[in-house]
């Protein structure tokens, strides 16, 4: 499973407001975790010596997940990416995030949020994430 | 099929990859990356909701998507390219997902070409689960 450390409490939504950054993490892309994802998503094309580029964005939202509390049932609404350079396994990857776009309406809420993966030798993928979370539950006066 | 640049032209098709995702799939794709969000793994949570029972993680289906551009292109195009994903739907446990791209653009570059390319994946149904664009590099 893909460890990510760092010091931050994940914050909810109503915590965050555009431009937000969040406290950098890290991840240890061991090769047992390389391993791992290659044979959930039954990667046949990645060389061994690298590991999956997916595999490294699912790194960034595993970050993302230690600084942001996701509740359940949400929504992952749509993905960038940009692949940067290929990651060896056994590599300790940073992961830094930044809230672009925050929309609440009604019960609606969005988070759009970028995130940059860099190991030793810089960037290795960008990518932004856009969730949409649960409907709120109602405040006891809506249901009176 | 490995494509190369050469011979390639706006419209070409690139080979369709299918793939059936099972229950065990996704589980063992939250193991891996440690989303164990209950609308993916937890049947009973997933029936109480709007979505009426567990679906595959977003991730899971864009890693189907990656190995058809890596299958199609070579493992080393997409780097230096991009792809940008809107998912429609959702896909479940006993779909079939059929990944199709169609190519949209190429530009001439010193260092190769970059292929730019409209993604779609549809279920068993030919309900949409996700649309994009992959921009990759040969």
């Amino acid at each position: 499973m893909m460890q990510v450390t760092g010091d931050a409490t994940p914050l909810d939504f109503d915590q965050l407001e555009a431009g937000h950054e969040f406290a950098p993490t890290s991840c240890r892309l061991s090769a047992e975790t390389v391993q791992a994802y290659r044979e959930a998503v039954g990667d046949k094309v990645t060389p061994p010596a690298e590991s999956p580029p997916m595999a490294i964005a699912a790194c960034g939202m595993a970050a993302l997940a230690r600084v942001l509390t996701i509740p359940p049932g949400t929504i992952h609404t749509a993905q960038e990416m940009q692949f940067l350079r290929p990651v060896p396994p056994e590599s300790d990857l940073r992961c830094r995030a930044r809230v672009v776009q925050k929309q609440a309406r009604a019960r609606f809420r969005m988070l759009a949020v970028e995130i940059t993966i860099s190991t030793a030798d810089g960037p290795a993928l960008l990518q932004k994430t856009t969730l949409v979370l649960p409907e709120i539950s109602p405040r006891p006066s809506e249901t009176e | 099929m490995k494509l190369t640049a050469a011979g390639l032209q706006p419209g070409d098709a690139l080979p369709p990859q299918s793939r059936l995702v099972r229950q065990e799939d996704v589980n063992r794709y939250a193991r891996a990356s440690g989303d164990f969000n209950p609308i993916h793994i937890d049947p009973a949570f997933a029936a109480a909701t709007p979505l009426g029972g567990t679906v595959a993680h977003g991730m899971l289906v864009l890693a189907y998507v990656s190995q058809m551009l890596g299958a199609t292109f070579g493992s080393q195009a997409l780097y230096g390219g991009r792809l940008a994903i809107r998912f429609k739907a959702p896909a479940r446990p006993g779909d079939t997902l059929r990944t199709e791209g169609k190519v949209k653009s190429i530009e001439a570059r010193q260092d190769g070409r970059l292929i730019t390319c409209t993604l779609l994946c549809r279920n068993q149904n030919g309900e949409t689960v996700l649309t994009g664009e992959a921009t990759v590099k040969v």
